[in-house]
């Protein structure tokens, strides 16, 4: 049997061993310079770098900005970011993540396998596991049609 | 599946900001309308930028504890890229994740008609694989 519904473990593989995590005590200016740099929208937070503590994404810091105006660059990580963390197994279909996406008008999920972070995968890697699936199954079909003709 | 095949669903409305207005007016817009960029439009047809949530957390290593004061103008993009309704969604995907943008206006006759989103797009795939997976799976049961 051919494999043929995407994992999240597969998402993983092409993305890459590129886990970043910023420490709660870090400071909003410093999140914001490691976003723009590192070219992601959130980053996991954890005090240890491996243990999932919140995870914290530009919308975040656009939001307090409304509250906290010229406070907002020196506030702690850990007083803007979410707590309850929704994440994702290896093992999960792609497309299931994508529903909790979806579901919880969020960009971004950590994999975690038990208590250990794995990794992250946002939306673009997602689009972009789509975008090889539909390769993958033009071919195929291609393929079928080109055998039986 | 086309574009115009999304914004039928989710409507043509687009939320926009001048881009005289300041960073914080810009948050509490993103905040209260739950999106996550506005079209910048002085007057609400034709589009001098866009700005995101991306824009404004890229802007405090900028302008620090100024931040909330800068005008949108200084904050946003000024080249933006669009579509057109008649696209396909697998253009848009390429586009999406090419340029690393998660918003795309929809422009016809030089007029903004509506926004697509990734999320939108990633959505509308799905529904689409599901679909065809279906169709397959009907067209092998028939084929027995």
């Amino acid at each position: 049997m051919s494999k043929s519904v995407s994992k999240v473990s597969d998402v993983l593989e092409r993305k890459g061993d590129c886990l970043s995590t910023i420490k709660p005590t870090d400071t909003i200016a410093t999140l914001s310079r490691r976003l723009r740099d590192e070219q992601v929208g959130a980053l996991i937070v954890s005090a240890d770098g491996r243990g999932v503590d919140g995870i914290i994404s530009e919308r975040d810091i656009a939001y307090a900005l409304t509250t906290h105006l010229g406070e907002l660059h020196s506030l702690p990580v850990s007083s803007l970011m979410t707590k309850s963390v929704i994440s994702c197994a290896p093992s999960d279909k792609v497309s299931d993540a994508v529903r909790v996406l979806r579901d919880n008008r969020i960009r971004h999920l950590p994999v975690t396998d038990g208590k250990t972070l794995l990794g992250m995968i946002g939306m673009r890697d997602l689009l972009m596991q789509r975008l090889d699936d539909i390769r993958h199954s033009t071919k195929k079909v291609a393929n079928l049609v080109g055998t039986n003709a | 599946m086309l574009v115009q095949d999304i914004l039928k669903r989710k409507g043509a409305a687009v939320k926009t900001i001048r881009s005289a207005d300041s960073a914080l007016a810009c948050a509490q817009h993103l905040k209260t309308e739950r999106v996550g960029a506005l079209v910048v439009s002085d007057d609400g047809r034709t589009i001098d930028g866009i700005i995101s949530e991306r824009d404004i957390a890229y802007g405090l290593p900028k302008y620090g504890i100024g931040l909330y004061d800068v005008p949108v103008r200084d904050l946003m993009t000024t080249i933006v890229i669009t579509c057109d309704p008649r696209d396909s969604i697998l253009q848009t995907m390429q586009i999406m994740t090419l340029r690393r943008i998660r918003h795309l206006p929809v422009v016809e006759g030089g007029r903004l008609v509506g926004i697509i989103t990734s999320g939108d797009v990633l959505k509308h795939r799905l529904e689409e694989v599901q679909l065809e997976a279906n169709v397959l799976r009907d067209a092998v049961i028939a084929g027995r």
